[in-house]
């Protein structure tokens, strides 16, 4: 009976129903001493409440697509953490080539006209939590922001930054407890091939009552909404450069996200090839799924990572799929659409596009991409430039 | 308010608590005439459900990283008023053209807007609406899909 099968939603509500009758009916049934009768009716109570919990959120998560398909996936978040994901090793072929990376330099940067001053705060798991107004985007919004052991260590080096884009619904969150992005960070460092990064995870869907993926922006400036492609690649960006010691060339810039964030993160990187070098998508989609976009079709198609890859001259950047063979909402085939656009459109051959399926990458949710990040991380890390000093 | 506020995943477990106590305590009290009684009874057992479920329901959306944020999400307005989503309507409210591409500088090299996807007009097979000065809005010649199935577009949650 797996956690998206009709079977256990029936069940559970079933079980629901009767333990309320039973409650009912039984309760003053109970045989034996006081204590043991108060025992059996608050046994019978506190079942039928859980089970009608239960119930609902097998409601949920099936009506939502699936996003636990198995038990594994419950049981996924803590065994995973730091390792590797099982039945990733072999399956998965990459091209391990390490792109030429231009060398940074500083000088060349315009100065900022508009010093952006954001005040951090602690937060959970090392980040450092601002709010703050994007000057371009005029978004207010949050910002988590991470740096490695080696930022404090060496006070006078230029650090690579990866932006961190969560889903629908969703929040930044998402990629602490549940990812547990800083984890398999540091985990994969120890391995000596994957860089030193700065974590910087803003909000993605800023617009009060646009949070939902039927009317989110999907990271995309939309005229008459609000421009979140620029407060994503534009106002975020600008913040931790001026705020930290984050390289501002593009070469040091990676972004990576989770299915709705995954969609960005593909279209931000063949949008902004100036801002950024290389993304990777956990499980994302390549056509837009927001009314926001599909009803416009001049932005359906400027904001599709399908359509720029399918019809247009693409940049000389890097982007990674990853799918799992079990997830229902994004399935591999998405994915593949992309590889095979690319490889149609001669204008698309300066894109270095990959992907890889987990034969057993289980559902759609976390449990699931965060065996896919150490992967990620090697990836980004033969792509983008290294700190500098 | 916050649906992922510790304190109301705190107080949420509290009311579950003390409403299922209520069940075992108040069940045998509760007095009047049967149909009162049945009411009552029905009453404290759909608290002690309801109080459970939220509960739960608070416990899972924090312990997934914050899915639904603000209980204003969950009231989203699902057919917003006309006129909000005027993606072609260029100008106007001046909220795109005015802020988006405003001359505040951003630091990030080399000039704000670059044409990211070549700067030849010939690599933006669709000009956007608010680009043309034609009063007819610029729809692109529906030029052939990407070979998509209907079902690519389903929807997606994470």
């Amino acid at each position: 009976m797996s956690p998206i099968s009709g079977s256990l939603q029936i069940t559970t509500v079933v079980l629901a129903v009767l333990a309320a009758l039973a409650t009912w009916l039984l309760w003053n049934r109970m045989r034996g001493p006081r204590a043991v009768r108060m025992l059996q009716r608050a046994a019978l109570l506190v079942f039928g409440e859980l089970m009608a919990a239960v119930a609902i959120l097998v409601w949920v998560n099936i009506s939502s697509g699936g996003l636990v398909v198995s038990w594994q996936d419950l049981l996924g978040n803590q065994s995973t953490r730091g390792g590797v994901f099982a039945g990733q090793q072999g399956a998965i072929q990459l091209d391990p080539k390490a792109q030429t990376v231009a060398v940074v330099r500083r000088q060349d940067v315009a100065v900022t006209a508009r010093f952006v001053r954001a005040t951090f705060h602690p937060s959970s798991e090392g980040f450092q939590e601002t709010t703050f107004r994007g000057p371009v985007s005029g978004i207010t919004s949050q910002v988590y922001v991470w740096t490695p052991p080696q930022y404090a260590a060496e006070p006078h080096t230029y650090f690579p930054v990866l932006e961190l884009l969560h889903g629908v619904v969703g929040s930044p969150d998402g990629w602490m407890g549940p990812m547990n992005v800083v984890a398999h960070l540091e985990a994969a460092e120890r391995s000596g091939k994957v860089l030193p990064y700065i974590l910087v995870v803003p909000e993605v869907t800023p617009i009060a009552g646009h949070t939902w993926p039927f009317n989110n922006e999907e990271c995309s400036d939309v005229p008459g909404d609000a421009n979140v492609d620029t407060w994503l690649t534009r106002d975020v960006r600008t913040m931790v450069i001026d705020d930290l010691r984050a390289e501002p060339a593009a070469d040091a810039w990676g972004l990576m996200g989770y299915s709705t964030g995954g969609f960005c993160a593909a279209k931000l990187v063949l949008q902004h090839p100036n801002r950024y070098r290389a993304a990777v998508s956990l499980s994302g989609y390549y056509l837009p799924d927001s009314q926001e976009l599909s009803e416009d079709p001049v932005l359906d198609h400027e904001n599709s990572p399908l359509w720029l890859i399918s019809h247009t001259r693409t940049p000389a950047v890097s982007l990674l799929m990853t799918a799992s063979a079990q997830d229902n909402v994004d399935p591999a085939s998405e994915a593949a659409k992309m590889i095979a656009a690319a490889k149609a459109n001669p204008q698309a051959r300066a894109t270095d596009v990959q992907s890889f399926v987990a034969p057993l990458g289980g559902g759609h949710n976390q449990s699931a991409w965060e065996k896919m990040l150490p992967t990620a991380f090697t990836w980004l890390s033969q792509r983008l430039a290294g700190p500098t000093p | 308010m916050l649906l992922t506020d510790p304190a109301l995943q705190y107080w949420s477990c509290v009311a579950a608590i003390l409403a299922t106590v209520a069940v075992l305590v108040l069940w045998n009290r509760v007095q009047g005439p049967a149909p009162v009684r049945v009411l009552s009874r029905t009453g404290l057992l759909i608290a002690g459900y309801l109080t459970t479920a939220v509960a739960i329901l608070v416990s899972v959306n924090i312990a997934y990283g914050g899915l639904i944020v603000s209980v204003s999400d969950l009231f989203a307005d699902v057919n917003p008023p006309m006129g909000q989503f005027m993606h072609s309507a260029c100008g106007g409210d001046g909220m795109h053209g005015g802020v988006g591409n405003g001359g505040v500088g951003n630091g990030n090299g080399g000039p704000h807007e670059v044409p990211t996807l070549g700067a030849a007009a010939a690599a933006q097979p669709w000009p956007h609406p608010c680009a043309s000065t034609s009063a007819e809005p610029a729809q692109p010649a529906q030029p052939a899909q990407p070979a998509v199935p209907a079902e690519a577009q389903a929807s997606s949650v994470p």
